[in-house]
């Protein structure tokens, strides 16, 4: 017998393919639905877990950090979204979004001694101090947690990571070259201040980064030195480390 | 004298300010009371230290054991968004709608929740409303802009409690210009990101700094920043835009960058 064919076999075809894409829809239905059930009795758990451990994590900062980690493991960002249930039942969000507020007015207010550079550990020291006494310690990796989310605001809020595990918090945009960053690290070491021949550089190559960091009002410049051209970062002086404003 | 001498020698030499453990010049009973109170506030420490360990302890297993179901949700978004993004028509809006509302609650990262889907998620619609209405007014008194960064403290700030997060005010901002309203989106080449009153676009902009421009002569962005009444940061990014359309020339030195009017472009337009 010949096989089917015309507008019979056609119709059929069809009828069955829409059964099948029904069938398919009912199934990922099913999982959309599957999937807001255990959502459901997760929010439940979550809530539990939040009546008796709030304060843990409000508290205790290697907690904080395990939690994080442990959501990075499965593939989850508890800092998302304010409506994330982590955020909503824990309050991890409001913890670390508030500190990200606090953060950038703290940078702003520093800026036009600084130039928009600080580093980490002066940040934590001035928030420590704004904060008043009673708080629950501030951890380097909350900070760099919060400052890792104003990137998505996109007016240069950054870390920049020096050797030693010594970070600088940059607040204004632009990039630092890999030797404007080199010259930052030199004058950390030396108490804030560099010249051109301690670089170890060929003269165009000091000049042009020092030169640029001059004009990105990173660097002020002594000329009055004696001796050789000194440069010297605001940002970086101690003793405004132990300052106060 | 002598006497008074010698018992003061004698006293000094007994060293009496040295001895502890004897506040009270009483008996042997009030010392063991006295430690007691020391060794009693330690152990009280100690066991709050313990009961608090307890607890931290207690939380990171409850908190393994809820990430284990966290986990496998995870995985069963994954199979969900894989449908979706695969074929159209499989799955109807209004589950679309949901599952993204899912995903937002899990703090997942996923193309359908970045709005690339339909029409963005719901949330993000009625935050983008609200943010609008909020800083519509702070935004025209800075001058007819606000960074996000801006934008993002002042929304916290006056929340106090359930603040949104920086991805948050993004995806808000995102949907501002479909949703027509009076605040939109701007992100700039730079990176910069802005919110910016509908009615200011950016040719309206460049044409009125290049008139102060042209009226100044020459401008940095400190001076334009304070002619204009906005931030150094946005008089920058406007004169960096004039430059791209032409209108001003740069003289960058180590003095810094300031601009100039493009008589190249205008005495060519002259002849």
């Amino acid at each position: 017998m010949r096989r089917r064919a015309g507008v019979g076999a056609i119709q059929k075809h069809r009828v069955t393919q829409e059964k099948y894409q029904a069938k398919r829809a009912e199934l990922e239905e099913g999982q959309v639905e599957e999937l807001s059930r255990q959502l459901e009795t997760f929010r439940a758990r979550l809530q539990e877990f939040a009546t008796r451990h709030r304060n843990d994590i409000r508290r205790d900062a290697t907690f904080r950090r395990q939690f994080q980690e442990m959501c990075a493991a499965i593939g989850v960002d508890p800092l998302a979204s304010g409506k994330g249930f982590w955020s909503e039942l824990l309050g991890v969000g409001d913890y670390y979004y508030e500190l990200a507020v606090r953060v950038v007015e703290a940078c702003l207010a520093a800026a036009p001694r600084t130039g928009g550079l600080m580093p980490l550990d002066e940040l934590r020291r001035r928030l420590a101090r704004a904060a008043g006494p009673g708080q629950p310690e501030l951890s380097q990796d909350d900070l760099l947690r919060a400052i890792g989310k104003l990137k998505v605001l996109g007016t240069g809020f950054q870390v920049v990571r020096l050797a030693g595990d010594r970070h600088l918090v940059q607040s204004v945009p632009g990039e630092l070259s890999g030797d404007q960053t080199t010259v930052l690290e030199r004058a950390q070491a030396q108490g804030g201040h560099v010249t051109a021949s301690e670089l170890g550089w060929t003269p165009a190559r000091a000049e042009r980064a020092l030169d640029q960091l001059v004009q990105d009002e990173l660097a002020w410049v002594d000329e009055q030195t004696g001796g050789e051209v000194e440069y010297w970062f605001p940002s970086l002086f101690p003793a405004l480390n132990n300052g106060e404003g | 004298m002598h006497e008074m001498f010698s018992r003061l020698k004698e006293t000094m030499s007994r060293e009496e300010w040295v001895k502890t453990g004897s506040f009270s010049a009483g008996t042997s009973g009030d010392k063991r009371g006295y430690r007691a109170g020391i060794v009693g506030i330690e152990k009280k420490l100690v066991a709050e230290q313990q009961q608090q360990n307890r607890s931290i302890s207690e939380a990171f297993r409850d908190l393994t054991n809820l990430m284990e179901a966290a986990r496998e949700m995870v995985a069963l978004s994954r199979q969900i968004s894989t449908k979706i993004t695969e074929k159209q028509g499989g799955i109807s809006e209004d589950e679309t709608v949901r599952f993204q509302s899912q995903l937002l609650s899990l703090g997942v990262d996923d193309p359908v929740t970045r709005g690339t889907h339909g029409s963005g998620d719901r949330y993000h619609a009625e935050l983008a409303r609200q943010l609008a209405t909020m800083l519509e007014a702070p935004a025209r008194q800075a001058g007819g802009m606000l960074t996000l960064t801006d934008a993002y403290c002042r929304v916290n700030r006056a929340r106090g409690l359930e603040l949104i997060s920086p991805e948050d005010l993004l995806s808000a901002g995102r949907q501002m210009t479909r949703l027509a309203l009076p605040l939109r989106l701007h992100e700039l080449p730079s990176g910069v990101r802005l919110l910016q009153l509908a009615e200011l676009d950016q040719d309206a902009v460049a044409e009125s700094t290049r008139r102060l421009l042209a009226e100044r002569g020459t401008l940095t962005a400190q001076q334009l920043a304070a002619l204009a009444g906005v931030s150094v940061l946005l008089a920058k990014q406007r004169l960096l835009y004039l430059e791209t359309k032409g209108g001003a020339c740069r003289d960058e030195s180590i003095q810094g960058l300031v601009f100039y009017p493009n008589r190249f472009l205008e005495e060519a337009q002259a002849d």
